[in-house]
C-alpha cells in the first residue's frame, strides 16, 4: 500500500516512508559515519534516491523495502567516505586473537557504549569493521567495493578489532573501578 | 579465524543492533522535502512514461472519434432535409418571391372555381366565417387574399383568428354587425377563405415538417459534438502554483430547450416573419489561454483569453443563393473552479461561470448590404462543466471537460450558432501545466 502510494507519488506516502525507515537508516549511517552532520547528509541522499528510484524497486518479499533502503544507506555512506580518501591502501600485517576475556568484557557492556567504540574508530577501519561484522561481505566483496586489495581489507578489520577490544578493556576497566 | 572471533563478532553485531539511537531531528525531513521537487521531479522510469502517454493517446483518440462522428451528424442534421427556419428582418418579408405566397395566390383562382362550381353548407360556413374574418381582421381595409397574396403566414394569422370567433359569427343574435355581412353573402369572402384556408393547412403541414425537422435537428444537436481547439495557461492546485493549460476544446451545440425559440419557425415578434432560408452552423472553433488561481486548498478562480471562429452558411431558395460568413470573437472567461476529489494522479472537479465575448470580425460574401459584415455584437454566455484530470507528471495533467453554456440572446443581426443553439454542450480536452510546482 505504502509502496504504491509512493510510486504513485503522494505527497504524504513520503513522510511516512520517512517515519518508518528514518531511525533504521539513522543507526546505520552513524554506525559509518562519526560527524552527525555527515550522518544528517547521508540520510538525506539516502532518502532522495530511495523517493527516485521507488518505481524501480521491485517488492518480492516482507522486509523487502527496508532491506532495499538500508543498502542505499550503506552505499551512500561508502560513497561519502569514499570522496575524503580515506580508504585505507596499504596492507598491514597485524592480527589479533580473540580471547575470552574479550568476548566477557563485550558481554558487559551496554549496546550503546560499543556503538559509542564503533563510532570512534578511524574512518578506515570503522567502513572495513561495518562491511565484515554487520554487512556480512566477505573481504573479497570488501575490496571490490571500497577500491582496495582483499589482504587491505583483512587488515584493516584486524587492527579495527584491536581497538575495538582495546576500547572495551579500557571500558571494562573504568566499569570496573567505578564499581569498586 | 577461530570460534572466539565468530562469537566475538556475533555479540558485537547483536550488541550494536539492540543499540538504541536517538531519532533523527524533525528538521531532517524539512531539508529531504524542499530537496524533493527539483531532485526527484524525472524520477519517473520510462515505463511509467509510455503509459501515461498511452492514456492521453487512448483519450486524445477517442475525443478524436467522438468529434468527427459529432460533425458528420452535424453535417446531416445540416441537410436540405431538414431545413432550419429563421426569422428575418421586415425587410426581407415583404418580397413577392416567397413561395407560400406565391402558392396561396395560385391557389386564389383554383378555389374561387371550385367554389362556384361546388358550394355546399360547408362553404356557406366557410363564407361566414371569412366575412367575419375580413370585417375583424382587417377593419374592411384589407381581404384576406391580398394577404395570402403578401404572406400565408398573414392569412394563417387572419383565419386563426377568424375562426376563434367563428361560434360568435355563427350565433348571429349575439353580434347583429356580423349577421349582417354574413347576410350581405360575399361569395368572393368564401373564396378567400378557402384559399386562406388551404394555405393556413399548406402552411400548417409546412410547420409540421419543419416543426418535424427542427426537432430531428435538435435531437441531433444535442448528439452533435463541434470542435474547438483551446489553448489555455493558468494556474492550480492547492499551493499557490501556476498553472499554463493548452488543450483541444471541442464543444457540441444543442438548441434552445425553449420551443418558441427554434421550433416552429413562426416569429415571435410582430416585425420579423418567415423564410426558407436553411443556415448550416459548423462547430465553433476556440483558442485560449487561461490561468487558474488558487484561492484555497480546493477551490479555484479562472480566467484568461480565448479567441473563437463561427462559421455559417445561409442557402436561400429563391432566388437561389448561397451565403458564407466567418464570425471571429474574442472573450474573457471568468470561472470559479472547486476540487471534489484529488488522489494522485487523479483529480476530479467542477467549473462554473461566465464568458464575455466581442465579435471583433465579421467575413461575408454577401453581395447585399445587409449591416451583417458591419456587426460587432457582444456576446454573454454561462458556462458550467465537469471535469477530470490525471497528471502526466509533476507538472503536466491531461484534462477532459465536459460542460454546458447557455448563450444569451444579444438581438444582433449576426447569425451564428450562438443565436441558433443557445444550449452549448462542450467537451474540453487539454493539458494543464503547473508553472509554479509540483501538482496535488
Amino acid at each position: 500500500m505504502l509502496l504504491q502510494r509512493l510510486r504513485d507519488g503522494e505527497t504524504g506516502a513520503e513522510k511516512m516512508l520517512y517515519a518508518c525507515f528514518a531511525g533504521k537508516v539513522c543507526a546505520v549511517c552513524r554506525r559509518y559515519l562519526s560527524e552527525e552532520e555527515d550522518v544528517k547528509d547521508a540520510m538525506q541522499e539516502t532518502f532522495i534516491r530511495v523517493f527516485r528510484n521507488i518505481r524501480q524497486f521491485e517488492y518480492r518479499q516482507e522486509g523487502g523495502l527496508l532491506a532495499w533502503v538500508m543498502r542505499i544507506a550503506t552505499n551512500e555512506c561508502l560513497a561519502m567516505l569514499r570522496q575524503r580518501a580515506v580508504m585505507p591502501t596499504t596492507p598491514l600485517d597485524e592480527n589479533l586473537e580473540t580471547s575470552d576475556e574479550d568476548i566477557d568484557d563485550l558481554q558487559q557492556l551496554p549496546p550503546t557504549t560499543v556503538l559509542d567504540m564503533v563510532r570512534q574508530l578511524p574512518e578506515g577501519y570503522r567502513t572495513v569493521l561495518n562491511l565484515y561484522v554487520f554487512e556480512e561481505k566477505s573481504h573479497k566483496e570488501i575490496a571490490e567495493m571500497l577500491g582496495i586489495s582483499p589482504m587491505t581489507s583483512a587488515s584493516q578489520y584486524c587492527r579495527a578489532k584491536r581497538m575495538l577490544v582495546k576500547m572495551i578493556q579500557e571500558a571494562r576497566k573504568n566499569l570496573h573501578e567505578h564499581e569498586g | 579465524m577461530s570460534m572466539k572471533d565468530k562469537e566475538f563478532e556475533k555479540l558485537l553485531r547483536q550488541k550494536i543492533n539492540a543499540a538504541e539511537t536517538p531519532p533523527p531531528p524533525p528538521e531532517w525531513w524539512d531539508d529531504i522535502e524542499a530537496s524533493l521537487p527539483k531532485r526527484a521531479g524525472n524520477a519517473r522510469p520510462r515505463a511509467v512514461y509510455l503509459r501515461r502517454w498511452a492514456w492521453t493517446l487512448s483519450a486524445g483518440a477517442v475525443a478524436s472519434v467522438v468529434l468527427l462522428l459529432a460533425f458528420l451528424h452535424n453535417v446531416d442534421d445540416l441537410s436540405p432535409e431538414s431545413p432550419v427556419i429563421i426569422a428575418e428582418d421586415a425587410s426581407r418579408r415583404a418580397e413577392p418571391t416567397d413561395g407560400a405566397a406565391q402558392d396561396a395566390a395560385a391557389d386564389v383562382q383554383n378555389e374561387r372555381l371550385l367554389a362556384e362550381s361546388r358550394p355546399t353548407t360547408k362553404q356557406s360556413a366557410a363564407k361566414s366565417t371569412a366575412s367575419g374574418t375580413a370585417l375583424l381582421t382587417d377593419n374592411g381595409t384589407e381581404t384576406v387574399e391580398a394577404a395570402a397574396q403578401t404572406n400565408a403566414v398573414a392569412a394563417y394569422h387572419a383565419v386563426k383568428d377568424a375562426e376563434t370567433r367563428e361560434s360568435t359569427v355563427e350565433n348571429p343574435s349575439e353580434n347583429p354587425e356580423i349577421s349582417d355581412e354574413k347576410s350581405g353573402g360575399q361569395t368572393e369572402n368564401a373564396d378567400v377563405y378557402s384559399v386562406a384556408k388551404r394555405a393556413v393547412r399548406t402552411d400548417e403541414a409546412q410547420q409540421q415538417r419543419l416543426v418535424a425537422a427542427v426537432h430531428h435537428s435538435q435531437a441531433g444537436s444535442s448528439r452533435g459534438i463541434t470542435g474547438n481547439v483551446f489553448v489555455t495557461g493558468g494556474t492550480m492546485g492547492q499551493r499557490s502554483n501556476n498553472v499554463t493549460s493548452y488543450g483541444w476544446n471541442m464543444g457540441g451545440m444543442q438548441p434552445s430547450s425553449d420551443p418558441n425559440h427554434m421550433s416552429n419557425g413562426l416569429p415571435s415578434e410582430p416585425e420579423k416573419t418567415v423564410s426558407n432560408v436553411r443556415e448550416k452552423h459548423l462547430p465553433p472553433f476556440a483558442v485560449g489561454a487561461d490561468v487558474r488561481i488558487p484561492v484555497t486548498s480546493r477551490f479555484s478562480i479562472e480566467t484568461g483569453a480565448a479567441y473563437s471562429i463561427l462559421v455559417s452558411t445561409f442557402n436561400r431558395p429563391l432566388p437561389p443563393s448561397i451565403t458564407h460568413q466567418q464570425a471571429h470573437f474574442v472573450g474573457i472567461p471568468l470561472r470559479a473552479v472547486v476540487d471534489l476529489f484529488s488522489r494522485n494522479p487523479w483529480n476530479v472537479y467542477v467549473a462554473a461561470g461566465g464568458k464575455w465575448e466581442k465579435c471583433v470580425a465579421v467575413h461575408t460574401d454577401e453581395t447585399e448590404d445587409t449591416g451583417v459584415a458591419d456587426a460587432r455584437p457582444t456576446q454573454w454566455s454561462l458556462q458550467m462543466g465537469a471535469g477530470i484530470e490525471y497528471g502526466l507528471s509533476r507538472n503536466v495533467a491531461f484534462y477532459l471537460e465536459p460542460g454546458v453554456g447557455y448563450y444569451f440572446d444579444n438581438h444582433t443581426i449576426l447569425r451564428t450558432a450562438y443565436q441558433a443553439h443557445p444550449v452549448n454542450f462542450t467537451l474540453k480536452v487539454g493539458l494543464r501545466f503547473d508553472i509554479g510546482g509540483k501538482r496535488r
